[in-house]
């Protein structure tokens, strides 16, 4: 369980890029921070995983504080992955790339091998471990990064906007592999992401406009509040804009509402 | 006729072997009035083919025919005035911004041809107007600005040569939903009021149902489709083509199956909308 209290962060001193935000994020869940540009969704993920300090309040991580002194157990614990896929591979080839992490930890050789095998499956890379990054589509590096930050086997990933430079079929991809590892291995899934219907399908939903959190809770509950999130530059997915304009509009015909509902919901 | 290609062909040349990217297109483009949307599977041939409108690439087969200038060229014909002509945004266009201030960089294009040069600040002016960036931003840098922001002075950028025909390549990628309709809704005023071709590469089918009013489809190199949107949705291959129905027609298809709602296509929001609030069902 991740606990934020009171945390505020500023980058020079005088505005504020966070503002006091207080949040928990449960073991086990799959949870959207959702934000238009510049809402402080990207500096509230660098505070989680410390590469920033927060100016106010503080961090536990599983009981943990988050400090410099603790920063190594910290980053056992949690793990990012970035939106620019190119930015991010760092090895000459796909295996290499998924061995950087692995290789910092003195892992010996042989168990490296094996985990770089393990992970390659895991995101149905294992056919490409030596190909090089011009070789590969944005969802399949985005899918190597993610066997990277996987194979340091903490137990919660940050996800930064990790769709957001990929095509329809990459986003496939990535949406399908979170749900993998968060259904099937348990892992803790945090997703930023200024996308309505990709955040529909989490389980938690946190809305942040100017470095607060104005909103938060079920994607039912959070979707309710059209004209909130229209005020932070979100823009419900079509199909609820719809549901919720009919709601309005021809509130009687319950029918065609349950119907428009159904197509939601099979989203 | 704006853009013309007879039985084109273009592959890259790879170590050992080349590779077809483009085979056997024919195509004709109005240099006026039209709203193309390019749509097919990563590696089908989309940027390949719109790189031939500007000669960037010059074709190995066949003709490509921009505004009379026939390509490849004879050796002494200078082509480079294509590129004002044609004005092309690539993909991720902010990562091409280099110059100190938003206005200069706006402005490089324009200095660069004859026809543009003389009123290259003004031309500046009225693009970075037309997309929305304000006065008071001229003079800040345009590495200082949003990715939103820095879009749209990459569009500009282009806008400011006075292009005929403007072809654009994923332009809304990686922006979010208000940027993306922001600027989706700047092209559609450029087409409307100048009446001006705009050639769209998308992957987005609800952008393509939206503005379109053509659809190219590109399959491996090839074009197996071109024509009317509405002919398209409608067509019985679609499902060949391996392209996805845009969001109002799939709500109007689940609503005929479930409720008995007389499937009439609607290609955006509000006239789905309208339709629904009038329409029967069981």
């Amino acid at each position: 369980m991740i606990k934020i209290e009171g945390v505020s962060f500023s980058y020079n001193r005088q505005d504020d890029a966070l503002t006091d935000v207080t949040l928990e994020i449960k073991k086990g869940s799959w949870t959207s921070i959702l934000g238009h540009n510049g809402s402080g969704k990207s500096t509230l993920s660098k505070l989680m995983v410390g590469l920033l300090s927060p100016s106010k309040g503080h961090i536990t991580i599983d009981g943990l504080m988050l400090n410099e002194n603790n920063l190594s157990q910290i980053r056992k614990k949690i793990g990012i992955v970035f939106q620019n896929p190119d930015n991010q591979f760092v090895g000459v080839t796909v295996k290499h790339d998924i061995a950087f992490g692995l290789e910092n930890q003195c892992i010996p050789h042989d168990e490296i091998v094996k985990k770089i095998m393990q992970y390659a499956k895991l995101v149905n890379m294992e056919e490409f471990l030596d190909k090089e990054p011009h070789q590969l589509s944005g969802g399949q590096k985005q899918r190597v990064a993610i066997a990277g930050a996987l194979a340091m086997e903490q137990d919660i990933l940050i996800l930064d906007e990790a769709t957001s430079m990929l095509d329809p079929e990459g986003t496939l991809e990535i949406i399908e592999l979170i749900k993998h590892l968060n259904k099937h291995l348990n892992k803790t899934i945090i997703t930023i992401t200024h996308d309505l219907s990709f955040a529909a399908q989490s389980d938690h939903l946190i809305v942040l406009k100017d470095g607060k959190v104005i909103l938060e809770g079920l994607p039912e509950e959070v979707f309710q509040e059209e004209e909130l999130l229209k005020s932070s530059h979100l823009e419900l997915p079509f199909e609820l804009g719809l549901y919720n304009e009919i709601k309005r509009q021809k509130p009687d015909d319950k029918k065609l509402l349950e119907a428009l509902w159904a197509y939601n919901s099979k989203m | 006729m704006g853009i013309q290609f007879k039985n084109v062909g273009y592959a890259y040349k790879g170590f050992k072997k080349s590779y077809d990217a483009i085979k056997n297109i024919d195509l004709s483009i109005e240099a006026q009035k039209e709203f193309i949307a390019i749509v097919g599977h990563t590696g089908s041939g989309k940027s390949t083919l719109v790189q031939h409108m500007n000669a960037l690439l010059l074709p190995n087969e066949g003709h490509v025919i921009v505004f009379g200038q026939q390509l490849p060229p004879k050796k002494s014909e200078k082509i480079n005035y294509l590129r004002q002509k044609v004005g092309l945004v690539f993909q991720f266009p902010e990562y091409q911004l280099f110059e100190e201030t938003i206005i200069k960089d706006i402005m490089f294009g324009p200095k660069n041809f004859k026809e543009t040069a003389g009123h290259a600040l003004e031309s500046a002016k009225k693009a970075a107007t037309i997309v929305g960036i304000d006065e008071s931003l001229y003079e800040q840098s345009p590495f200082r600005i949003s990715g939103g922001q820095m879009r749209r002075v990459a569009v500009a950028g282009i806008l400011a040569m006075e292009p005929e025909i403007l072809v654009l390549d994923e332009p809304t990628r990686g922006l979010d939903p208000k940027g993306r309709t922001d600027l989706m809704e700047i092209f559609k005023e450029i087409h409307e009021k100048e009446n001006k071709t705009i050639i769209l590469i998308t992957h987005d089918m609800d952008l393509v149902s939206e503005y379109a009013k053509r659809i190219i489809v590109l399959s491996d190199g090839h074009i197996v489709f071109d024509g009317k949107k509405e002919a398209l949705f409608a067509h019985p291959d679609f499902n060949s083509y391996h392209l996805d129905y845009p969001t109002p027609l799939k709500i109007l298809k689940h609503l005929e199956e479930t409720i008995g709602l007389p499937f009439e296509p609607k290609y955006d929001f509000s006239s789905l909308l309208e339709y629904l609030k009038e329409a029967k069902h069981e």
